[in-house]
């Protein structure tokens, strides 16, 4: 057979190329989430078991035992603990609180990484984001978004949009932005969409982050087809209307977020070795904040604009990390391992 | 040795399942990483898949069909990623000692590009079966077992897969400079 006259053959040839041995971290990884989930199934089977006892136990039990939860949240030291026998969990407990996903499900914590509480058991959990006045989570599941409530009400916000990913909502609260399949999508809480698309924006986009003042902030590439990375970051208004370059000279830049104050963005660029810069809202007074991370990760500013946290990737083990935005106290929030995509609850939720 | 180190692990066994991931990280990551074109997301499918696993055992009901299994939930975990990164496709990393073979090659590196290019437009499930099918050169019914499709579901999406690659290749008409004189 000519090789080169068998497109199948030269196919299996091309589909050879590459590694057939997998990097040793990877089992490493794996036997420091054994640990975690199997606590997960051990809390998860202790839930059952309450929901079985409050249900003999009656109504007036369990009533007795939510206000007492609502009350008295316990407050375990670390993750792994078991997760809310109720979706009224997202009463979410103390006022410093980070949402993040965790094996695919949503979860909250104390931005100390205690207190963590499982909001979500079926999977698919994407990212979240707080409603900026606290109440609300949005997030992707399945590609599809979702709102929480402090009742434990899920809502479907949407139908009409799928493949939808890492939500963010506008000022007002009103909206969210998400990418989407083929650009952004702009989600009404009404449920109507709107889509801003690359070929409108002349872009390959991602990673949008809806700004204090109104302008949404993502990362981009001129060029779609080739499969590069996003080199820039870019602004546009809430109509989508053309897109500003604020910053053009990066490696790979990602997931670009407003301080809630709207003066600076942290974003990530692997340029130099680097991982999370800050720069004035305006694209100047560029600076390093960290170095020598993991791309696919989220940052998220704590409510007074002072600190900026972050997990190590979207399957990262690394515990989620927190730093001064001038560089100083960078801190391991020791609870919070296998997590990704952390979103710290704005003030007005206090 | 596979079933009793499956049935130990079902029962919570951490060492038994570790040897379970030992003997299938290599392919899983093998098949992740043609699936998803990036050594970086490969790892973390491979994790996610092995993972996903061990909090999922006490639900698999054939033991023996363990490796089968666990490359669904990989694929599934391809998936997911393939959704999450589709608007920032990243660009074909090389792990240290896989660079491209160069004067020896098959293939030219216009080829290359044009499977890479036609790889990358095809769905994430017409992507499962081609490399199950042609590079771990399962069988269709071994695909359909394992990721719980229908035989004619599986052949439809080979089919396609396989003539979206062949056309890009066609596209690229050039002279590939191969042994044989190349084509075109």
């Amino acid at each position: 057979m000519n090789l080169a006259n068998d497109p199948t053959l030269l196919i299996e040839t091309w589909l050879r190329e590459g590694p057939e041995e997998a990097p040793d971290r990877i089992l490493a990884s794996v036997a420091d989430g054994l640990s975690t989930t199997r606590q997960e199934r051990r809390y998860l089977r202790g839930g059952f078991v309450w929901i079985r006892a409050a249900a003999l136990a009656g109504v007036a039990a369990a009533s007795l035992l939510l206000i007492a939860f609502l009350v008295a949240p316990p407050r375990p030291s670390n993750i792994g603990n078991p997760p809310s026998p109720s979706p009224s969990a997202l009463a979410f407990g103390p006022a410093d609180v980070l949402a993040y996903t965790r094996a695919k499900d949503l979860w909250v914590a104390a931005a100390d990484g205690s207190d963590a509480r499982q909001l979500t058991n079926d999977g698919g959990v994407g990212a979240a984001a707080w409603s900026p006045d606290g109440t609300l989570l949005a997030y992707d599941q399945d590609g599809r978004l979702y709102t929480l409530d402090a009742a434990g009400t899920r809502r479907l916000i949407t139908d009409k949009a799928d493949g939808l990913f890492g939500p963010s909502w506008s000022p007002d609260g009103t909206q969210m932005v998400a990418t989407g399949p083929d650009g952004f999508v702009i989600v009404s809480l009404d449920g109507t969409v709107r889509e801003v698309t690359q070929a409108a924006l002349g872009l390959c986009v991602s990673g949008p982050d809806w700004g204090p003042g109104g302008e949404i902030v993502f990362s981009g590439n001129t060029d779609c087809s080739t499969g590069s990375e996003p080199t820039s970051l870019y602004l546009i208004d809430a109509n989508g209307a053309t897109p500003r370059e604020l910053y053009g000279h990066g490696t790979q830049v990602l997931a670009p977020s407003w301080s809630p104050d709207g003066s600076t963005i942290a974003f990530m660029d692997t340029a130099g070795g680097g991982c999370i810069y800050l720069m004035d809202a305006d694209g100047t007074n560029e600076r390093r904040l960290t170095s020598g991370c993991r791309k696919d990760f989220k940052i998220t500013w704590s409510p007074d604009s002072a600190r900026v946290a972050w997990a190590g990737g979207a399957h990262g083990v690394a515990p989620a990390m927190v730093i001064n935005a001038d560089g100083t106290n960078l801190q391991a929030i020791t609870g919070l391992t296998s997590v990704a995509y952390l979103d710290w609850r704005p003030s007005a939720g206090q | 040795m596979e079933r009793d180190l499956v049935e130990r692990a079902r029962s919570g066994d951490r060492e038994a399942f570790t040897q379970l991931a030992q003997a299938l990280t290599d392919r899983l990551f093998a098949v992740a990483f043609r699936m998803l074109r990036d050594g970086g997301l490969a790892e973390d499918a491979t994790q996610e898949a092995l993972l996903d696993a061990w909090r999922k055992l006490p639900q698999l009901r054939e033991l023996d069909r363990f490796e089968a299994w666990v490359h669904r939930l990989l694929i599934n975990a391809c998936k997911d990623l393939i959704a999450q990164t589709r608007r920032r496709e990243v660009k074909l990393q090389l792990l240290r000692g896989q660079e491209r073979p160069t004067s020896d090659a098959a293939l030219s590196i216009e080829q290359r590009d044009e499977l890479e290019r036609a790889f990358r437009r095809l769905s994430p499930e017409h992507r499962a079966v081609v490399v199950l099918r042609h590079y771990r050169f399962w069988s269709p019914d071994e695909i359909s077992r394992a990721l719980g499709l229908p035989r004619g579901t599986v052949a439809s999406r080979l089919h396609y897969g396989m003539e979206a690659l062949r056309a890009a290749m066609e596209a690229d008409a050039r002279p590939t400079g191969v042994a044989s004189g190349g084509r075109g």
